[in-house]
């Protein structure tokens, strides 16, 4: 490796200037990026758990129309639906969801919810947010690595949202359930000694999912090397 | 943090900035926090390296790293997008948008994005670092030791 790292820079900055559009399009998008590849993501998991899995348009639109902010209403939005014998469950994006011990409201990334339990039109009543008990789980995504105040967050998050995944005894006998635990999604590896902080959370009952290097997660499910950016290869 | 080598990474950070300074802000800072936070770690991972870090050396990986991150989030970008349109074909989903702006892989953001990703693997194969910046940070400062001697 000659390396001239005088004509690295030149040939970088030339680069940043010809692509300068590319540039402003990655910085501008990338929460967006991770918010889709979220959803994804949790797609495919529950095709690996065996649900059928289909995307759900709002009428009008024949394109997947992703919600990438509190704002507007469900129905105006595409979603996933998963279905596995009798049960059906939703996949919507920045879902606004009641509170677990109060009327707070919060928005998470992604909801995974109950099948019909959000209105897919506009109605005379008007609809605030998702109750607490029509929300099986839910995933948070950051474009972050994963450090210990980040894992001390999220534990708050999911104790406002689904504190029972704090005090979980896992299932002793029967399957696994095919649902997602509160899960945290982000593009980072863990730094500091935020590992250490995860591989304790099963002694601790605290029964939620953290995915680091999410990106590479996703890589892998797309070449067939894992199924699910969630479990395990 | 050894006195001989401060300045030369202030010196790697403050080339990585002027390298990158027409970046838009959010790439900028995570491209420059990123070789910051990596000049913090040379002696650490020096020793993990089992390296001597030379002030040269320590120029020189402050400012691949920055490099380094540059690389990463173009490709983690392009391969974010491509991956998740991919496997939203799967479900039959073709088209992709968020506002007016359209994600799909026939959009002017995936090509914007792949063009970008070809044109910089081609740069940095130029200066045949591309391999390199594959590489983790332990390697990287292991091959700019072996080159420095």
């Amino acid at each position: 490796m000659g390396l001239n790292l005088n004509e690295v820079k030149r040939g970088i900055k030339r680069l940043i200037t010809a692509h300068k559009n590319a540039f402003d399009a990655i910085g501008s998008s990338q929460t967006t990026l991770l918010e889709l590849a979220s959803i994804a993501g949790i797609a495919e998991h529950y095709k690996a758990q065996g649900y059928f899995v289909r995307a759900c348009n709002p009428k009008g639109k024949p394109y997947f129309a992703m919600k990438a902010s509190t704002r507007g209403d469900p129905w105006n939005f595409s979603h996933f639906k998963a279905k596995k014998e009798d049960e059906i469950v939703e996949i919507h994006m920045n879902l606004k969801v009641r509170s677990a011990h109060d009327k707070g409201i919060y928005c998470v990334d992604v909801g995974i919810t109950k099948g019909g339990v959000i209105p897919t039109a506009k109605s005379n009543t008007s609809w605030e947010c998702l109750s607490n008990d029509d929300l099986i789980s839910f995933g948070e995504a950051k474009k972050l690595v994963i450090y210990p105040m980040l894992l001390a967050q999220f534990i708050g998050i999911v104790h406002e949202i689904k504190p029972l995944s704090l005090a979980t005894t896992p299932a002793l006998f029967g399957p696994p359930s095919p649902h997602l635990p509160p899960t945290l999604i982000a593009i980072g590896h863990f730094s500091g000694n935020a590992r250490v902080i995860v591989s304790s959370y099963p002694l601790r009952n605290i029964h939620i999912n953290i995915a680091e290097s999410y990106d590479s997660r996703l890589a892998q499910v797309r070449l067939a090397k894992r199924i699910s950016p969630f479990l395990e290869p | 943090m050894p006195d001989n080598l401060q300045p030369s990474i202030a010196r790697g950070i403050s080339d990585l900035k002027e390298t990158v300074y027409a970046l838009p802000f959010p790439l900028r800072e995570q491209v420059v926090g990123f070789a910051r936070s990596i000049g913090e770690l040379t002696p650490t991972l020096a020793i993990e390296a089992d390296v001597a870090v030379t002030p040269e050396i320590a120029h020189q990986f402050v400012f691949l790293a920055g490099v380094k991150k540059l690389h990463d989030l173009v490709h983690s970008s392009f391969w974010t997008l491509d991956n998740s349109v991919s496997l939203l074909a799967n479900s039959e989903v073709t088209s992709v948008r968020m506002g007016g702006r359209d994600f799909s892989k026939s959009s002017e953001a995936y090509q914007l994005f792949r063009s970008l990703l070809t044109a910089l693997d081609r740069e940095l194969a130029k200066f045949e670092i591309r391999d390199l910046l594959n590489s983790s940070q332990i390697e990287l400062l292991q091959a700019i030791s072996r080159n420095g001697s």
